[in-house]
């Protein structure tokens, strides 16, 4: 009886205690989980697309988020000061523009400034930034050995082999386990740090948790970390391994889209802090070692997020001036002359992907021929598709990362039956097995000596044809495996299908809603023009790492050639015509769209399955051409300015930049983004917006409902935000947001690069992307949006979407209406207020002019 | 006296002039003056080659005074090593000129690449030891102001330190040698000491020491287990330095042993370490590759093991096929290196569904019978008598391994009659490109080395080693993805990722992790 009772009054208590027990221990991983939300992913390189570095700081102020920065990785997140100097003196920026970001900033308690202070203060240097420390960086004070670094390469050599997607033909075996079982399974195993004089390491690794959440509960009670600096203290350990980590949150990507729970990266913070407990015990006997502990914890406590030094407040007015500045004149550039143009049938319309790069192009195409309109819209025309090549079972996912493609298409053959197919796909297969039996020969313990031996001799050949650009070092993936014959008749099979044991292709009535959708989406104007291109885009580059951060950011890293000729096929379909036009949309039966490429790097337009045209069609189609071709010419010319080509031949300079390999800038990439303008393509006609505008074409007064423009700005408008915030990054910082100098990077793993022989995986562009050796070939200006719609319907969207708040009233991107005039009328301010935009911005900007 | 041959001295000096013209003028020109140059070059070698080919092995006279000064040794393995630094200097000047473009120490960067192949050059041609030691450490040190091209760059900077602690160990070796080689034969005169050492009846005990300092140079600068730390990390320079480094001078420690052949040889027990050293880094090194991710750290243990297999054929006297494989290698690397950026594409291309089967006895041993029959009447009738030496047995030996290596990943996954037959058409053709080369390669080198003496006890021990652990490390690399899932190859796994922590003990000895203490501590 007595045990009994004792139970039941003793159950009760024990339920409270553990639930304690569990509520704190789940407060510090919901912390953890918190501080792992502040790390932005990184994509591997074959499909590389933009990122926002400070994706998860947008809950921040951009003030508070510089002076977190300065704390966490010791990062400037501004323009550097000469920039500023240089405005300054050349009339650039002006004292208006000063003064007004002065009154743009939040009001700081104990700091007031004057424009005259702040270029006063602006020639003295201010105090470097103290970044904070975590153990490892305190043992290194304390005994011989660098223990921050040590514990940097130790982590950044098991990542690379973890990571690895299949560059080492061993890989590392209890990859299954979980991410923080397999590492503390190696690193107890690993004699490096007992070799190296770390003594004591991997004993004291022998005493932690192999559960990654208990490791991370236990650390912080033994490190005596304070529930206010948790997750201050968790940031700063993913920040010391922030290349790596942001390869782990992209791995949790995908899930996280799916709505699940991830755990690649807190295991990851576990590593991180299991090293720091490991260092601990073993270092801190010291005397003094627990002293100055306590005073980085201290740090944490006392630089938080609260508290903006002066420092940061002067560096943020002066990045805001800077913006002003270039806003102002952009802004002094729209006028009332530029009036909608008569709806009368065009020769042709053209719908541009909105990459800045398509601005230079479409103004070219525009001067070449008059009678052709160009549109800009996302570059995926709003199919977003798995596209699945010739003899594969899974594809890329050719949409904006944000999305996940809705339908699986199969790369297929054109006037091909299904014997055929399997011939080719066989073969290629075929090929592949034989590549990767030839690769294994050439790479193995024993066969590679036999390998030397017998083809060492034919590199003369291979080095010469490559050094000199006649062939490329390795067959593009596209086309490796096919013959010439068939490489030029695949195409996309939206047709039903199978595809493994998925289905492939669209159905009838989702091609309907879709096509539907994009048209209006687009803002095509009727009437139709016998020829519509819809032109995707994508890079031509050789030995370049980074190929895929060239091609089309909204095809998630891929070329927009499949969406292209999806789209074009779709809204070709006689089927789907009848569907529209019972939908209201009548498309004249003699248009025809186009699946076209835009090719960044020469600047060529290529047209897909437009062979079979009547006879009537294809001498227009002809002409078509011809003006392409002179398009690209203008293109090329202007380009070649910005690029500092001054030879003769400015086509084969260029041509030459696609299949150099050691080219490393063979384009500009999205350099100089920095505004992006949602209207209609008349307000910006004839404007040299220099290939810094991303343009999308939106009518607000066909939008019902404002459907449209809540797309625009809650997915182009991100991307956007997210391509300028990361060459903003990779310029402001590049060792921190960019990934350092590409002549020094070494692929690893397939996924990333390391700058060197070791070291963190770099993330971002690299130096080469934003400056040309002499000046910055990007300016880091933040992204200003300019929209021309009413104001309370941009105004009801950002109330009900909290990450477009966020973005706009933390100061991420600016954004401005442009009136019924064609005139930038507004400057949205914060909290769904704006504020007129001053004539005199105009006229000052007419005197500098 | 002046002669022709030392025309060929115009090489290493215009590279000279060119390095210190460079950072002078605009860089376009800098541009035009080191085409010209490489080109010329590329020119003047050719030339000299001819010359050799008509004239034979050729020792020019000394430039200068009492033994010190310049001389050249023009003959067939000086040529070939000068024709491949020729060419590589070509491709990697070419290359640096767009891949450095914006740097702005760019025309200090052609600079100092010119510099180190004006010595490497120099080192190659050299018909005297103390222009050869001089040229050897010119080498050294050019290239070490590329390593530190970033001198910010700590990491860098560690790595060339632990490079230039292993360079001048070698150095002091070589010194050693150069000095002990001096006083026995009486010249620095490198013709006329081969001459003399093959009319030795006895060997004088300096000559012995002077083998052992020039195998134990040798093996320093080729990166040989256990000194090969140091070329693991120079990747932290531009991608062409690692080019030129890979393809021409870490081939500087072989050149070393095949330029000195006449009397390493002389020192038999010496050229048995040599193999067993090179024997082993080859396995070691090749086995390590195989789970690095990084590509060009996995291209520098490719190199160790390619190295350490050139030296296991020094070692067996098998100097023609060592001289082919010193070529070949270079060439393939500089290959690798420059288009190291390519591997994403590499492996979008080699994307294959996994095989779920595991290999089977009977499948190895088949590919291995159809691997040495494809080898055996290849040789038979290209080779034909040049077959039967031990040492040509041992090598085609591995040679066969290498074959079936490639028989047995053709054939993982069920493969059809026509992939059978490809495979096996691979393999012949490869074969045939095999004995081929080794013909032409005995025909050309053969005289210019000594003959090997008939084969010892020692020898045919060395050689049963050899086979048997290229066997072993052939069959586990065949077998090991069956055994993945062991905790025995977990463990295994953590060493061999981390190269038997041999870079671990040569940080410490380097003191990479060293720091200076910025707070006193008391303990």
């Amino acid at each position: 009886m007595t045990t009994e009772n004792q139970l039941l009054e003793s159950a009760p208590e024990q339920k409270i205690m553990q639930k304690a027990v569990q509520t704190l221990s789940s407060k510090v991983i919901d912390d953890a989980r918190k501080a792992c939300q502040r790390i932005a992913p990184v994509w591997p390189l074959k499909h590389f697309v933009a990122v926002n570095p400070y994706m998860g700081l947008s809950e921040f102020h951009f003030l508070q988020a510089t002076e977190v920065l300065r704390h966490v990785h010791g990062a400037n997140s501004v323009v550097d000061k000469d920039t500023i100097a240089e405005g300054i003196r050349n009339g650039e920026i002006l004292d208006s523009d000063i003064q007004k970001a002065i009154e743009s900033m939040p009001a700081l308690r104990g700091i007031e400034i004057t424009v005259d202070d702040l270029i006063q203060s602006f020639a003295q240097d201010g105090n470097e930034s103290k970044r904070w420390l975590n153990v490892t960086d305190i043992a290194t004070r304390f005994s011989d050995k660098d223990w921050s670094r040590f514990s940097m390469n130790q982590i950044s050599k098991w990542c690379s082999a973890y990571f690895d997607e299949g560059q080492a033909f061993w890989s590392m075996p209890d990859k299954e386990q979980g991410i923080f079982e397999a590492w503390i399974k190696f690193a107890r195993q690993d004699r490096t740090a007992d070799i190296i004089g770390l003594k004591g390491f991997r004993r004291c690794l022998s005493g932690i948790s192999t559960d990654p959440e208990i490791c991370i509960e236990e650390a912080i009670s033994n490190l005596c970390i304070p529930e206010s600096c948790r997750e201050a203290y968790f940031f700063q350990c993913l920040a010391s391994i922030s290349g790596w980590a942001a390869m782990a949150r992209y791995h949790g990507w995908s899930n996280e889209l799916d709505g699940e729970q991830d755990d690649t990266l807190l295991g990851l913070l576990a590593i991180r802090i299991a090293i720091d407990a490991a260092c601990f015990l073993s270092q801190s006997y010291q005397d003094g070692f627990i002293e100055q502990w306590s005073d980085a914890i201290t740090d944490y406590h006392t630089h938080g997020v609260a508290r903006i030094s002066s420092k940061v407040y002067e560096d943020c007015i002066l990045q805001t001036a800077y913006d002003f500045s270039s806003q102002r004149r952009l802004i002094s550039r729209f006028n009332h002359s530029l009036r909608s143009p008569e709806s009368i049938r065009k020769q042709a319309q053209a719908v541009f992907c909105i990459d800045v790069r398509s601005e230079v192009y479409r103004r070219a195409l525009e001067t070449v021929n008059g009678a052709i309109e160009t549109y800009g819209f996302a570059g995926f025309f709003g199919f977003p598709i798995e596209y699945v090549p010739l003899g594969e079972k899974h594809g890329g996912s050719q949409c904006p990362v944000l999305l996940k493609p809705g339908y699986v298409i199969k790369e297929s053959l054109r006037d091909a039956d299904e014997e055929e197919h399997d011939e080719v796909i066989g073969l290629r297969i075929l090929r592949r097995r034989a590549l990767k039996a030839w690769k294994y020969f050439k790479q193995s313990a024993v066969s590679s000596f036999s390998f030397v031996e017998t083809m060492g001799f034919s590199y003369v050949v291979k080095l010469v044809t490559d050094g000199f650009a006649l062939t490329r070092t390795v067959p593009h993936p596209k086309i490796q495996g096919l013959d010439s014959d068939i490489i030029s008749r695949r195409q996309p099979e939206v047709q039903s299908g199978m595809i493994g044991d998925r289905h492939s292709g669209i159905e009838l009535e989702e091609r309907i809603t879709l096509a539907e959708n994009a048209l209006k989406a687009m803002s095509l104007q009727a009437p139709y023009a016998p020829f519509v291109l819809l032109v995707g885009h994508g890079s031509t580059t050789v030995n370049n790492p980074h190929a895929s951060g060239l091609d089309c950011g909204a095809c998630g890293g891929h070329t927009g050639e499949a969406n292209a000729r999806v789209a074009a096929a779709v809204l070709n379909n006689a089927q789907v015509r009848v569907g529209l036009a019972e939908r209201g949309i009548e498309i004249p039966s003699d248009t025809l769209f186009l699946g076209c490429l835009h090719d960044t790097t020469t600047d060529e337009l290529t047209i897909f399955d437009a062979d079979e045209l009547p006879p009537s069609m294809s001498s227009h189609l002809a002409s078509l051409k011809k003006d392409l071709l002179e398009a690209g010419k203008l293109t090329r010319q202007e380009r070649a300015l910005r690029m500092g080509i001054h030879k003769d031949n400015i086509d084969k300079a260029i041509s030459l930049k696609s299949s150099d390999w050691s080219q490393v800038r063979p384009e500009l990439g999205l350099a100089g983004c920095s505004s992006f303008i949602v209207a209609p393509r008349y307000r910006t006609a004839g404007l040299n917006l220099g290939g810094e505008s991303f343009l999308h074409s939106y009518h607000w007064q066909d939008d019902q409902d404002f459907k449209i423009l809540e797309l625009i700005m809650t997915a182009p408008m991100v991307v956007t935000s997210w391509i300028n915030l990361q060459y903003y990054g990779s310029t402001v910082d590049n060792e921190i947001f960019g990934s350092g100098n590409k002549t020094l990077h070494n692929v690893v793993g397939q996924v990333g690069v390391l700058e060197g022989n070791t070291g963190d995986l770099r993330v971002g562009l690299p130096k080469q992307s934003i400056h040309d050796g002499e000046n910055f070939i990007h300016k880091p200006l933040r992204l200003a949006v300019m929209i021309e719609a009413p104001k309370h319907a941009i105004n009801n969207i950002i109330a009900q979407h909290e990450n477009i708040r966020q973005l706009l009233d933390n100061d991420w991107i600016y954004l401005y209406a442009i009136n019924e005039d064609g005139l930038v009328s507004d400057r949205y301010i914060s909290g769904m207020r704006w504020e007129e935009v001053s004539v005199s911005d105009a006229s000052e900007l007419s005197s500098v002019a | 006296m002046f002669e022709i041959y030392h025309l060929v001295l115009l090489i290493p000096l215009g590279w000279l002039l060119i390095s210190f013209c460079l950072p002078r003028v605009k860089l376009q020109s800098a541009f035009t003056v080191t085409r010209f140059m490489s080109y010329l070059g590329m020119f003047l070698t050719v030339l000299m080659a001819a010359l050799t080919a008509i004239e034979g092995p050729i020792g020019s006279s000394l430039l200068g005074w009492n033994g010190i000064g310049l001389s050249v040794r023009i003959d067939a393995l000086s040529m070939s090593v000068l024709s491949l630094i020729s060419f590589i200097a070509i491709l990697v000047l070419r290359y640096s000129e767009q891949y450095l473009e914006g740097d702005e120490r760019h025309s200090e960067f052609m600079a100092k690449m010119c510099l180190t192949i004006a010595s490497t050059t120099l080192l190659v041609i050299s018909g005297n030891v103390l222009q050869f030691v001089f040229a050897w450490i010119a080498t050294s040190l050019a290239l070490h102001t590329l390593l530190v091209f970033y001198k910010k760059r700590h990491e860098a900077v560690i790595a060339a330190k632990k490079k230039w602690l292993t360079a001048r160990l070698g150095d002091a070796l070589l010194l050693f040698a150069v000095a002990l080689l001096v006083d026995a034969f009486g010249t620095t005169d490198i013709t006329t000491m081969f001459a003399s050492a093959a009319n030795l009846v006895e060997i004088p005990s300096q000559v012995h020491m002077a083998c052992v300092g020039i195998m134990l140079a040798a093996l320093l600068k080729s990166a040989q287990f256990p000194t090969h730390g140091w070329l693991l990390e120079v990747m932290e320079t531009p991608t062409p330095v690692s080019a030129l480094l890979h393809a021409g001078i870490i081939n500087a420690g072989g050149f070393l042993i095949l330029r000195f052949a006449d009397l390493v040889v002389l020192n038999p027990a010496g050229m048995h370490v040599v193999a067993i050293v090179g024997g082993f880094t080859a396995l070691f090194a090749g086995f390590v590759m195989l789970t690095q991710s990084a590509v060009k750290t996995a291209l520098a243990w490719s190199t160790i093991a390619q190295m350490g297999f050139m030296m296991l054929q020094c070692g067996l006297g098998a100097f023609p096929i060592a001289v082919l494989h010193l070529i070949a290698h270079s060439l393939y690397k500089a290959h690798a290196f420059l288009s190291s950026g390519s591997i994403i594409d590499v492996a979008r291309t080699t994307k294959v569904p996994k095989s779920k089967i595991k290999s089977q006895p009977l499948r190895i041993l088949l590919s291995v019978v159809a691997a040495s029959c494809m080898y055996l009447a290849t040789s038979y009738y290209i080779l034909q008598e040049h077959v039967l030496t031990a040492v040509n047995i041992t090598l085609g030996l591995i040679f066969v391994m290498g074959i079936t290596h490639l028989v047995v990943k053709s054939l993982e996954d069920n493969p059809g009659l026509y992939s059978m037959m490809r495979t096996l058409l691979t393999a012949f053709i490869v074969s045939v490109i095999y004995n081929l080369l080794h013909l032409a390669c005995l025909f050309v080198y053969s005289p210019l080395f000594p003959q090997p003496a008939a084969a010892g006890l020692i020898d045919y021990l060395v050689i049963a080693l050899t086979l048997l652990s290229f066997s072993v490390i052939m069959i586990l690399q065949i077998i090991v993805p069956d055994y993945q899932r062991t905790t025995l190859w977990s463990r295994i796994y953590v060493h061999l990722l981390n190269g038997f922590y041999f870079n671990a003990w040569f940080d410490r000895l380097a003191g990479s992790y060293q720091v200076k203490n910025t707070t006193t501590s008391q303990s």
